[in-house]
């Protein structure tokens, strides 16, 4: 197995303008974020709003700069690129978003969408070019004939299909996916999401997989990074992270989550109090410690360090 | 005598049939969910009950009764007067749903200004108690907050406050929850359901979400296309689904599947349901699931299936599940 993709105390702080005569101020978007991703595997990473996660799926695909930390893909260091290295590394790491509404272009036929990486990036011929475009299109569970289509002819489902197409037309050796199924029914969503494991498997793909969605998580998920305030709180193999969450926010994320089975609702622990704070004024200590059960003096003093518990990393000072 | 009757409800737009034939009944202190994909005719089914579909859609039903009383013969004026008294609607978005350019203090007392409730200092008096009842701390100074300063969590908390202004006896809730993070959503999930009990009022709450539902719901109302496939009490629908439509949509849910062993975690596929909803122009004939099941027989792609009654429960399929799960015997062929 081979290591595509490693992430070393990454950081990512936007200056925010308060106004005219006011000193900007520092927003640390992501703060501290390590990982690591082999070919075939998936790492998902999970949050809430305004805890990171598309930050760092922008500077995994190179749309950011990392403020501070190391990025490794596929052994060569991406954190401070040259335009041509920058230009490279791009082909081995592709995105879909989220909004298959609008990562398309309306004006633009399916076919050239899929074909325009290949017109940048490749020296391919017309006809190869239209051959490939056919081929991916079958592989995405479409039919050829659809590139002569406009992205409006298609249900979302069909164009998260195409969004998945485009993205995988250089062959990259990381997907990044942000949200790719959160936009979608169920019934559609369930198809999208066997479709990407069985592209992943073909491809041997490594896929860096962003939800808020725990159900989709521990279904698609080899690894769990589980993001607050930008800081991650608990890292862990999808198994370990799902039977014994560590973190007291990986547990309260768990249990807000809506259940069918009533035997699961009854002993649960009651709902989070209170709401994220500002990124721009992000609590001393540890980031969860205003909305946390466990918090004490320590927590507003003390900033907890990841610690290894039990096959996970767990960023708390009370978890055992 | 139900708080809100509604029969064989249907909304068309020219040609296309939005919803068709819908019965629904809703008990004061009670909580129908209903669940249905993007097409469904969900929202449009709410739209139709607070009387807010607009040219060109055409509204019919062969009765459409608020506690007693005939909303599709009362004049327009007194209709408009029933809604936000009597009956109260909360949107999917916060944001959008109020108006940026006034505070949330302003859009809580104009409802009360506009049904005519007190004077101006005790409409004041009435938006701090209602701020303070949907849970948002320091409520007399966040009177004076315009929308963007206050999170989507907040905001929703704001219109829930505008909904339960003038104590209504019927909520209808399409998605509120939908746009929020997971731990706010539990918050709001919550509040609704207090404020429920507490005033017992009745509450549709539309979703997309069938955990949700199982959380909070009396009752639900299954959607597909525009017509109701089935419906039944919560605990029985979540056992033992009727309709092929419920049990797949069921089965495609991942943690759920991981639950009953239909999908191993790792590397397993989930049960999806093949192809896609059908749109205003490529509905089938007979049943309309019909493509996508994969119980269909031939009678089923003839003839369109009637909602049957089961006792408990009701579902549109001439072959409704049993509980194994698979179709338990025909119900009326006409040989």
């Amino acid at each position: 197995m081979s290591r595509v993709l490693e992430a070393d105390a990454l950081g990512k702080i936007y200056q925010v303008s308060r106004g005219l005569f006011r000193a900007a101020r520092p927003l640390h978007a992501v703060d501290g974020v390590s990982f690591t991703l082999d070919a075939g595997r998936t790492l998902a990473i999970v949050g809430e709003s305004g805890c990171g996660k598309s930050t760092l799926a922008r500077q995994v695909t190179l749309i950011e700069t990392p403020s501070s930390g190391r990025l490794l893909i596929d052994g060569k260091d991406a954190t401070a690129p040259t335009p041509a290295e920058r230009k490279a590394l791009r082909r081995a790491v592709q995105m879909v978003f989220q909004n298959p509404y609008g990562s398309l272009n309306p004006r633009r036929t399916i076919g050239a969408a899929l074909a325009e990486p290949l017109v940048i990036n490749t020296d391919l011929t017309r006809a190869d070019r239209d051959a490939a475009v056919a081929a991916m299109l079958s592989r995405v569970g479409l039919r050829p004939e659809h590139a002569e289509r406009y992205p409006h002819m298609f249900s979302g489902g069909q164009r998260q299909r195409i969004a998945i197409a485009r993205a995988l037309m250089l062959r990259p050796r990381i997907l990044v996916a942000d949200e790719p199924v959160s936009a979608l029914d169920v019934s559609v969503q369930a198809q999208v999401l066997n479709l990407l494991m069985d592209l992943q498997e073909d491809m041997g793909l490594a896929m860096v997989f962003i939800s808020h969605d725990l159900g989709v998580v521990r279904f698609v998920a080899d690894e769990v990074l589980v993001m607050y305030l930008g800081r991650p709180v608990e890292q862990a193999p999808a198994a370990t992270l799902f039977d014994t969450p560590r973190h007291p926010y990986t547990r309260a994320l768990l249990a807000a989550r809506p259940k069918i089975d009533a035997g699961e609702r009854a002993h649960r622990p009651p709902p989070l109090t209170g709401e994220l704070p500002s990124p721009l004024n992000p609590p001393s200590g540890c980031v969860f410690r205003t909305r946390c059960p466990l918090a004490t003096d320590r927590c507003a003093a003390e900033r907890p360090a990841s610690r290894a518990i039990g096959g996970a990393m767990v960023a708390c000072h009370f978890a055992d | 005598m139900a708080l809100l009757e509604i029969s064989d409800l249907s909304v068309r737009f020219g040609p296309f049939r939005a919803v068709s034939g819908v019965d629904m009944t809703v008990e004061a202190g009670e909580i129908v969910g209903v669940v249905g994909e993007s097409g469904s005719g969900k929202s449009v089914t709410s739209l139709a009950v607070m009387g807010l579909i607009g040219e060109p859609g055409k509204v019919t039903a062969g009765a459409m009764r608020f506690d007693g009383r005939d909303l599709l013969a009362m004049p327009p004026r007194e209709r408009r007067r029933l809604l936000g008294r009597d009956i109260a609607m909360i949107f999917q978005e916060p944001m959008t749903s109020l108006n940026p350019s006034y505070t949330v203090g302003f859009q809580i007392e104009e409802v009360l200004a506009v049904h005519g409730a007190g004077n101006r200092r005790q409409r004041r008096e009435r938006a701090v108690e209602l701020l303070e009842l949907v849970g948002i701390p320091d409520a007399g100074r966040r009177l004076s907050a315009y929308p963007h300063q206050l999170s989507g969590g907040m905001n929703q908390r704001v219109m829930i406050a505008m909904s339960v202004a003038l104590d209504p006896r019927l909520l209808v809730a399409d998605e509120p929850t939908t746009a929020l993070d997971v731990t706010i959503q539990a918050q709001i999930l919550r509040l609704l359901v207090e404020l429920q009990r507490q005033k017992g009022m009745g509450l549709v709450f539309i979703t997309h979400d069938l955990g949700v539902l199982a959380e909070i719901a009396d009752r639900v109302i299954v959607m597909y296309a525009g017509e109701v496939v089935e419906t039944a009490a919560t605990a029985d629908l979540f056992t033992t689904p009727r309709h092929p439509y419920t049990a797949a949509l069921l089965d495609a849910l991942p943690d759920r599947a991981i639950a009953l062993g239909k999908a191993s975690g790792r590397r397993g596929r989930l049960p999806a349901i093949p192809g896609i909803v059908p749109g205003p122009f490529d509905r089938p004939a007979g049943c309309l699931l019909q493509p996508r099941c994969r119980f269909a027989d031939g009678r089923c792609v003839t003839e369109h299936p009637v909602l049957h009654d089961l006792r408990p429960g009701a579902a549109r399929c001439h072959r409704p599940l049993g509980a194994d799960g698979l179709p338990a015997g025909e119900i009326g062929r006409v040989a």
